[in-house]
C-alpha cells in the first residue's frame, strides 16, 4: 500500500518535474520578453515626453480648447504625461501579450488570437471617440461664440448640451463598433437623445413660450429693423 | 505661379475695336439697378466736364445681376458712347456670404477692370462702387487728376459722422497707419484712383485667385500701394452714402471679413511693416466739403450689455489670446455702470495687437478668433460713443489721433510678440 503510494507520488513528481523543466525555458523567455517590453516602454515614454515638450504640445493642447474637459477629470495629468503614459502602457501590454504567447499554452494562444482579432475594432473605436471629442469641442466653441454674438439665451448651456450630444453619439458609435451590449447601448442612446430633444423642445416651447415666440419672430424677420437699430453705424 | 485676371469673352474684341484710352473708370456691380444709372451718369458728366478731349472708357464689371443692372448702365449713356460691359464669374460662396463693402466677388470685378485698363493702355484708372447714392461728377477729377499729376494711388477721404464706420476708425485705420507708417484714413474705402503703372503691378500679383480677393481686395489694394513704393495721396470726396448694406451680414461676419483681411495682410507683408516706426501724412487733394451729415442713432447701453456678456461667457476663450493683466482689466471695467463705462485706449490697442498675434500663431480657428473679438469691439465702441457723444469734430479728431498714437507707441511690443516663437 505504502509502496504504491510512494510510486504514484514519484510518478507525479517526475511528470511535474518534466513539465516544469519543459516550461522553465519558455517562462524565462516570456519573462525576458516582458522585461524588455517594460524597458522599451520606459524608453518610448521618455522619447514621447521629450518630443512633445519640444513641440510645446501642452501649450498647443491648451490653446485648442481641449484641455478644459481634461482638467474636469481631475486626474492631474498633463497631456504630455498622458501621451507618455499611453506609450508606456501600450508597449507593456503588447510585451505582456507576446510573453504569454511565448509560453505556448494552447488556451492562452486562442485568447491571444481572439485579442488580436479584436484589436482593429478597438483601434477604430478609439478613433471614433477621439474624432467625436475633437468635433464636440470645436462645436462647443463655435456654438458658444455664435450664441454670445447673436444674444441667444444661456450660451454656455446651449454649447455644453451640443458638446454632450456629440460626445454621446461618439460613445454610442464606439460601443457599437466594439460590440459591447450593442442593443442596450443603441436603445439607451436613442432614448437619451430623444428625451433630451423632447425636454429641450418642451422647455423652449412651453416653459419659454414668449421667448420662443420672440426668438422665432426675430429669426423669421431676418434681423429686421428692431434688431439692427443702434448698431447700423458700425 | 501668378494667374493674371483675364478679360471676359467678348471684351477683348470690344477693346480692340475701340482702341486705346487714357482714362478708365471701373464700376463693379451686382444687382445695383436702382443706383447704377445715376452712378454712370455722374461718372460720364465728371469725365466730360473735367477731362474734355481726353479719351475715356467706363467699364461696368457685373457679377451676374438678375435685376437688369447692365441694361440700366447701358441705358444711362447715349448710344454713341456706351460703357464697356463685362460679366465676371461669381463663385457661389460670394453670394452666400455677402461682403462688408462692395459687390460679391469684388476681387474678380476689380481684376476685370484692371485687365481692361491694362489692355486699353490707360494712364489713369478710377474705381467707384455701383451702390453709391452720393457720387458727384467732381469725384472723377478728385480721383483721376492726382494720378495725371504723377501719383500712383489716390485713396478716398470721406466725410463721415463720428459714429459711422467705427470698424475703420477703431481698428483698420489706426492699425494700417501704425503698421505701414502712412496716414491713410480710408484704407478700405472702396473708391480709388490709380496709375497705369500701379494697375500693371497689381495684375502681376498672386492675389486674384486667393481668398483675400473675395472679401479683402480694398485693403489689399491700399496695402499694395503703400508697401510697393508707389506715390500715394488722399482726395476729399465728401459724404459717402450707400444703398442699404447687406442685411444678412451680422457684425461678427463684418469683423471677420475686414479685420481678418488686415491681419492676413500683416502676415504677407511682414517684412514691410516690422521695421516701421511712427507715421507720416500723405499729400491731400481737395478741400473738406461743407456738407451736412445725417444723424446716426447708437445704442451704447446695448453694446455695453454685449461686452459684459462676453466677459461673462467668453473668458475661457479670451484668456487663450490675452495676457492675465489684460484679462483682469477687462473684468474690472465690465462691472462699471453703463453710463460711466470706459474702455481705456491702451487696453483696446493691446487687445487688437494680441488678437493679431493670436491670428498669426494660429491659437485657434481663425473664424472663432475673430468672432471672439466682437464683444470687445462693441465694448470699445460703447466707450467711444460715451466719451464723444457731445464732443465736436475737433475733439473727436483729437481722441482718434490719441488712439492712433497709442497704436504706434505699442508697435514695438507687437513686433516683438509677432516674431517670438510661440510659448
Amino acid at each position: 500500500m505504502m509502496d504504491a503510494l510512494l510510486d504514484n507520488l514519484n510518478r507525479i513528481w517526475i511528470t511535474f518535474h518534466a513539465k516544469v523543466m519543459a516550461l522553465l525555458p519558455r517562462l524565462l523567455a516570456a519573462l525576458a520578453v516582458f522585461l524588455a517590453g517594460l524597458l522599451l516602454g520606459a524608453l518610448l515614454r521618455a522619447i514621447v515626453r521629450r518630443g512633445l515638450k519640444l513641440a510645446s504640445f501642452d501649450q498647443r493642447f491648451e490653446r485648442s480648447g481641449l484641455s478644459l474637459p481634461l482638467r474636469r477629470t481631475r486626474l492631474g495629468w498633463s497631456p504630455t504625461e498622458m501621451a507618455g503614459g499611453a506609450a508606456f502602457w501600450g508597449t507593456a501590454l503588447s510585451a505582456g501579450i507576446f510573453s504569454l504567447n511565448a509560453l505556448e499554452i494552447p488556451l492562452l494562444d486562442h485568447m491571444i488570437e481572439a485579442f488580436f482579432l479584436y484589436l482593429p475594432k478597438v483601434f477604430v473605436a478609439g478613433i471614433v471617440l477621439a474624432a467625436g471629442f475633437l468635433l464636440a469641442n470645436f462645436l462647443y466653441r463655435a456654438t458658444l461664440l455664435l450664441a454670445v454674438n447673436e444674444e441667444l439665451p444661456s450660451p454656455r448651456l446651449l454649447a455644453a448640451a451640443l458638446r454632450l450630444l456629440v460626445n454621446l453619439l461618439a460613445f454610442a458609435m464606439a460601443m457599437e463598433q466594439l460590440g459591447v451590449a450593442r442593443t442596450t447601448v443603441t436603445v439607451a442612446f436613442a432614448i437619451l437623445f430623444g428625451s433630451l430633444m423632447l425636454a429641450l423642445a418642451l422647455a423652449f416651447g412651453l416653459g419659454g413660450r414668449d421667448l420662443a415666440r420672440d426668438f422665432l419672430a426675430r429669426r423669421l424677420a431676418q434681423r429686421g429693423p428692431d434688431r439692427e437699430e443702434g448698431l447700423k453705424h458700425l | 505661379m501668378t494667374l493674371e485676371p483675364v478679360l471676359p469673352p467678348g471684351l477683348r474684341e470690344l477693346i480692340d475695336a475701340r482702341g486705346p484710352a487714357d482714362l478708365v473708370v471701373g464700376i463693379p456691380s451686382c444687382n445695383n439697378a436702382g443706383t447704377i444709372g445715376e452712378v454712370v451718369r455722374a461718372v460720364q458728366a465728371g469725365l466730360a466736364e473735367r477731362f474734355p478731349g481726353v479719351s475715356a472708357v467706363i467699364v461696368n464689371a457685373d457679377g451676374g445681376s438678375t435685376d437688369g443692372t447692365p441694361e440700366a448702365a447701358r441705358a444711362a449713356l447715349p448710344e454713341a458712347c456706351p460703357p464697356l460691359l463685362a460679366q465676371y464669374p461669381v463663385h457661389p460662396v460670394h453670394r452666400v456670404v455677402p461682403p462688408y463693402h462692395g459687390v460679391p466677388g469684388k476681387g474678380s470685378a476689380l481684376g476685370t477692370v484692371f485687365a481692361a485698363a491694362g489692355a486699353l493702355g490707360a494712364r489713369a484708372c478710377a474705381v467707384v462702387e455701383a451702390d453709391l447714392r452720393s457720387l458727384r461728377p467732381e469725384w472723377m477729377e478728385r480721383l483721376l487728376a492726382p494720378v495725371l499729376e504723377g501719383f500712383d494711388f489716390v485713396a478716398p477721404l470721406y466725410l463721415r459722422h463720428k459714429f459711422d464706420g467705427t470698424i475703420n476708425t477703431s481698428i483698420v485705420y489706426p492699425l494700417t497707419r501704425a503698421l505701414y507708417g502712412w496716414r491713410i484714413r480710408q484704407p478700405i474705402g472702396g473708391d480709388f484712383g490709380c496709375s497705369g503703372r500701379f494697375v500693371r503691378h497689381c495684375l502681376g500679383q498672386p492675389v486674384w485667385e486667393a481668398d483675400l480677393a473675395r472679401f479683402g481686395i480694398d485693403a489689399w489694394v491700399t496695402t499694395t500701394a503703400v508697401t510697393g513704393g508707389f506715390r500715394v495721396c488722399q482726395s476729399f470726396l465728401g459724404a459717402k452714402v450707400h444703398d442699404a448694406k447687406a442685411p444678412d451680414l451680422a457684425l461678427a461676419g463684418m469683423l471677420h471679413q475686414v479685420v481678418g483681411s488686415v491681419f492676413e495682410l500683416m502676415e504677407s507683408h511682414e517684412d514691410a511693416w516690422q521695421g516701421v516706426r511712427g507715421s507720416a501724412a500723405v499729400p491731400l487733394f481737395g478741400v473738406e466739403p461743407p456738407v451736412g451729415l445725417d444723424p446716426v442713432r447708437v445704442d451704447a447701453a446695448r453694446m455695453v450689455r454685449a461686452y459684459r456678456r462676453g466677459v461673462r461667457e467668453l473668458e475661457g476663450i479670451w484668456s487663450l489670446v490675452l495676457g492675465l493683466e489684460a484679462m483682469e482689466e477687462l473684468r474690472r471695467i465690465g462691472v462699471w455702470d453703463p453710463s460711466r463705462f470706459l474702455f481705456p485706449e491702451e487696453l483696446w490697442v493691446r487687445v487688437v495687437y494680441d488678437f493679431a498675434v493670436a491670428f498669426h500663431r494660429g491659437v485657434m480657428d481663425r473664424q472663432h478668433l475673430l468672432e471672439a473679438l466682437t464683444p470687445l469691439y462693441l465694448g470699445w465702441v460703447a466707450s467711444f460713443v460715451g466719451e464723444t457723444r457731445h464732443a465736436g469734430a475737433a475733439a473727436v479728431a483729437a481722441m482718434e489721433e490719441r488712439m492712433c498714437l497709442q497704436f504706434e507707441a505699442q508697435k514695438p511690443e507687437l513686433s516683438g510678440l509677432w516674431s517670438r516663437r510661440s510659448p
